[in-house]
């Protein structure tokens, strides 16, 4: 077997050869929420997403090469984001972003500020996370996904680029566009709320 | 506002929290903003981005999640064991667009094989056919034919005697 990386790349590496669906086990309960969430990115639809990353576990479950040179988690992404833009690119998916409602059904309303704080502050905090929620919603596709691969998995620039099969610097721009896109709307949230308390007073 | 200290505050509100950047960096940025209107404003924007980003919810798998992908991966076990000729019978259901697009390119790749192409022999009815026609029209000009024949034989008339031009 070549230099194996990380322990889930010699795990990856043995289910190829063995075909054991309990090293399989393994593999899918350390990464299915991530896959879900990964799916998530690109599509809106809860239901979708799982369809999604489930469509990531099979292919990991019929993959007949592998070679542990890289880490499996970066592997996997690669299949995942591969899996998802394919997804986006298809018609049935554009029809269907055209018909779904831009609420997301299962996202309880995030709280930005306290719920001792006073209602005031409470309703700028709600206006903060709308607005902002819809910033994301409107980011592309790739900036959204590396700015939360960053942020919420912790991923490295190069794990990212991997992933994303692009460069350090393209990914370095996709998170620098993800940000002065969100920081962008929460200026105007400050600023409205700013108007706000000052014609209060 | 420098594009050095723009990012400097992007990895401090992106890093609150962890050791990415030095207690010296986070004072001399933490001075920076103490003295700049605009500086503070973009690092509160840029800390709201990142506390929203944390709250976003985490989509936990569906009961059915793990049962329905075990389903999936019997599916395939099933199929992989089974001889490789009913493998190749139960394709076009398992991918029927593929089967149709296969089925597509086997009648075009038959109707250009079959397709006369202007290099074969003509087929004999077809000849016959061309050959009466040609009958035909030889038919129809022939009085043409033979006047041309008097024609040709008669003298040239050179000149007209007693007859002033007009």
């Amino acid at each position: 077997m070549p230099s194996v990386i990380d322990d889930d790349a010699a795990l990856m590496a043995t289910f190829v050869q063995t075909r054991d669906r309990q090293v399989f086990a393994v593999l899918f309960q350390r990464y299915e929420r991530k896959m879900i969430n990964h799916a998530r990115r690109f599509v809106r639809d809860p239901a979708r997403a799982e369809e999604l990353a489930q469509d990531v576990f099979v292919r990991v479950y019929t993959t007949k090469r592998y070679e542990p040179n890289t880490k499996f988690s970066t592997w996997l992404y690669r299949v995942a984001t591969n899996l998802c833009l394919n997804e986006l690119r298809r018609p049935e998916h554009q029809q269907q972003l055209s018909s779904l409602d831009a609420v997301r059904a299962d996202d309880r309303p995030i709280e930005m500020v306290s719920p001792a704080a006073d209602p005031e502050a409470q309703a700028h905090g709600r206006q903060m996370a709308e607005r902002l929620q819809n910033a994301m919603d409107r980011l592309p596709a790739k900036q959204r996904a590396a700015f939360l691969m960053a942020r919420q998995d912790h991923m490295s620039h190069e794990e990212i680029a991997a992933a994303l099969e692009t460069s350090v610097s393209a990914v370095k721009s996709l998170i620098h566009r993800a940000l002065e896109g969100l920081r962008r709307e929460a200026m105007v949230a400050i600023t409205d709320s700013g108007n706000y308390a000052q014609e209060a007073s | 506002m420098s594009e050095d200290i723009q990012q400097d505050l992007d990895l401090l509100a992106l890093a609150a929290g962890d050791d990415s950047l030095s207690l010296e960096k986070k004072a001399e940025l933490e001075a920076a903003i103490a003295k700049s209107e605009a500086l503070a404003a973009r690092y509160a924007a840029t800390q709201a981005v990142v506390e929203f980003v944390d709250q976003l919810p985490i989509q936990e798998p569906s009961l059915q999640f793990a049962a329905r992908l075990e389903r999936r991966l019997d599916a395939i076990d099933a199929r992989a064991k089974r001889p490789w000729w009913t493998r190749w019978q139960s394709w076009p259901e398992a991918a029927p667009r593929w089967a149709a697009a296969a089925a597509v390119a086997a009648a075009g790749a038959g109707a250009v094989f079959v397709w006369p192409s202007p290099e074969r022999e003509p087929v004999p009815a077809v000849v016959a056919q061309v050959e009466l026609l040609e009958d035909l029209e030889l038919w129809r000009d022939f009085d043409v034919i033979e006047q041309l024949d008097v024609l040709e034989d008669l003298e040239v008339i050179e000149e007209l005697e007693g007859q002033e031009p007009g």
